[in-house]
């Protein structure tokens, strides 16, 4: 839901873009490391980790060994932080892809939800430590989320569509990976009806049931739809929504196709020039003997 | 949704769907002349090899064009699809046929009876009217798999039910307003359920994944609880190869 996060956890465990990595909601988890050494990293607004029981800088990759317990837990303020693993988790690509798609049990592992006890497959390998130079660009404005007009736009009147941009929207606790259901002002929508003869939902899409109360369509949305979409959340401004939390508000901005392809590229130029920074060297002698020397030295 | 028999030769439309994305939009109702245009475009897209161009989304009625806008703009692929567009209907090529055994009635379409009281024919009739027919995939969507064929007799129109059920099995065949579908897994649904199949919509295990595609044909062939059977034990055992009766012209 977080692609930024997700590529930031990536490049701090060395990994390529599209590599495998866990999206880590709710409460948070406990993983326990079943493999001689790996290189894993975390990422995500506000998060929270710890190795041992020790807490770790957020946004940045450690070298851990057999037996270490790390302990992750989304921000406050957010909803999903990333777990990167160096060379990524090894799970088949089904339809080009390694995501899991819970509806229809697609990709994943088997096919399921992860659930305690499951084992997590990756090569065991370790890369440098890094962090994060910096914060993530998560927190500029967060409550302000800029939309594109809808393909159903005509559905709605203009005193709707003024609704929409001049008042706040809170974020329901009914959302998921699916669809995030909108709680504020009803938007009416026009004598045309709220039933359309289905056509296809873009990531980000507003549509609007007959109760008038919006639902963002997010990643594993349905391909097609009935209800009529009066707008579209930017690109460049999806992660950012994604992350805002149950009970949480947000405000909605108007802009062009053009204005929006305009903040992409320069979200795309922030990841372009995210700088990673060496972690401080921890070097004592349980932590020599535990890394493997042998493949490629300690790296720091 | 309402079925018109023509539709005006007018230029589509090109709506807004965000800042990844525009729709062409032929029209606004379910309509095999318009079906066919939005079909007749997203060919021509694909084939054409349009720079920035990410996935097409053909439905009933529109094609939603999802691009990337760092390789290429709004305006350039717009201008690109419209350069795509035929001044002709070109001529409906046939696609595959499929032929599924469906068992009607009893516990498989347990709607089978109510639907016939609603309507006013007997269940035999229903059941003639529906695997009478042969049908087009106007679109695939929903979930993995489902397609929405039509156009179904105008005798077995119903708006969907009132309450929906929370879990509709695999293979349910069903109807709603002018449309008839397979579900393709297990789901919550809304329409009447008339008969099942044993076919697997979709199944991964199998290449393709997804039996049909947009611009196929179906129909439906009336069964006994024992060819049923036959064919239910073959899925159920791991092979849920299945074929067309006709390849279609694609082939």
């Amino acid at each position: 839901m977080d692609p930024v996060s997700l590529r930031i956890a990536n490049r701090l465990a060395g990994s390529s873009d599209g590599a495998a990595a866990l999206e880590v909601g709710g409460p948070g988890v406990e993983l326990l490391v079943d493999a001689d050494v790996v290189t894993i990293s975390a990422a995500g607004p506000d998060m929270v980790w710890r190795i041992d029981g020790v807490s770790v800088a957020p946004n940045a990759s450690r070298t851990i060994t057999r037996g270490a317990t790390v302990t992750l837990r989304p921000g406050r303020g957010a909803v999903y932080l990333y777990v990167g693993v160096h060379c990524g988790i090894d799970v088949p690509h089904v339809f080009g892809s390694s995501s899991f798609h819970v509806r229809s049990g697609v990709g994943g592992l088997a096919g399921q939800p992860l659930a305690v006890g499951d084992v997590i497959p990756v090569k065991a390998r370790s890369s440098p430590e890094l962090e994060l130079d910096g914060s993530l660009v998560h927190h500029a404005d967060d409550s302000v989320i800029r939309v594109i007009e809808g393909p159903q736009s005509e559905h709605f009147s203009p005193a709707a569509w003024e609704t929409l941009l001049s008042t706040p929207y809170r974020i329901s606790a009914r959302s998921d990976r699916m669809g995030v259901r909108l709680e504020g002002s009803t938007l009416t929508h026009t004598d045309k009806g709220y039933n359309i003869v289905s056509d296809g939902i873009a990531l980000g899409s507003i549509q609007v049931p007959g109760n008038g109360q919006p639902i963002v369509l997010g990643a594993d949305r349905q391909t097609t739809g009935g209800y009529p979409k009066i707008a579209v959340i930017a690109r460049a401004d999806m992660f950012r929504f994604a992350q805002r939390p149950p009970g949480a508000t947000v405000r909605f901005q108007s802009i062009s196709a053009e204005q929006g392809a305009d903040a992409l590229r320069r979200l795309v130029g922030y990841l372009d020039r995210l700088v990673l920074r060496s972690a401080l060297p921890v070097l004592n002698s349980e932590r020599l003997l535990g890394l493997n020397l042998i493949d490629g030295g300690v790296w720091e | 949704m309402t079925e018109t028999t023509s539709a005006p030769r007018v230029l589509p439309r090109f709506l807004s769907a965000g800042d990844t994305a525009l729709v062409v939009e032929f029209g606004e109702t379910v309509d095999p002349v318009v079906n066919r245009r939005v079909m007749q475009l997203g060919d021509a897209a694909r084939a054409a090899e349009i720079p920035g161009l990410v996935d097409l989304v053909p439905t009933f009625r529109s094609l939603l064009v999802h691009y990337d806008p760092l390789v290429t703009s709004r305006g350039a692929v717009e201008a690109s699809l419209r350069g795509l567009l035929s001044d002709r209907d070109s001529e409906a090529k046939e696609g595959r046929l499929w032929e599924f055994p469906t068992l009607y009635g009893s516990e498989f379409g347990p709607d089978l009876e109510d639907v016939a009281k609603r309507t006013s024919l007997t269940p035999e009739r229903v059941v003639e009217l529906h695997a009478g027919t042969d049908y087009k995939v106007y679109m695939m969507g929903f979930m993995p798999g489902l397609a929405y064929l039509g156009i179904i007799p105008k005798e077995l129109e119903l708006p969907r039910r009132s309450e929906p059920r929370v879990r509709v099995p695999a293979g349910s065949v069903s109807i709603a307003i002018n449309l008839t579908n397979v579900y393709s897994d297990e789901s919550p649904g809304g329409w009447h359920l008339l008969g099942r199949t044993p076919v697997r919509l979709f199944d991964l295990q199998r290449d393709p994944p997804i039996l049909l595609a947009a611009g196929d044909r179906v129909r439906f062939r009336s069964v006994a609880k024992d060819a049923y059977d036959d064919l239910a034990e073959r899925v159920k055992s791991g092979d849920t190869s299945f074929h067309p009766v006709d390849a279609g012209e694609s082939a």
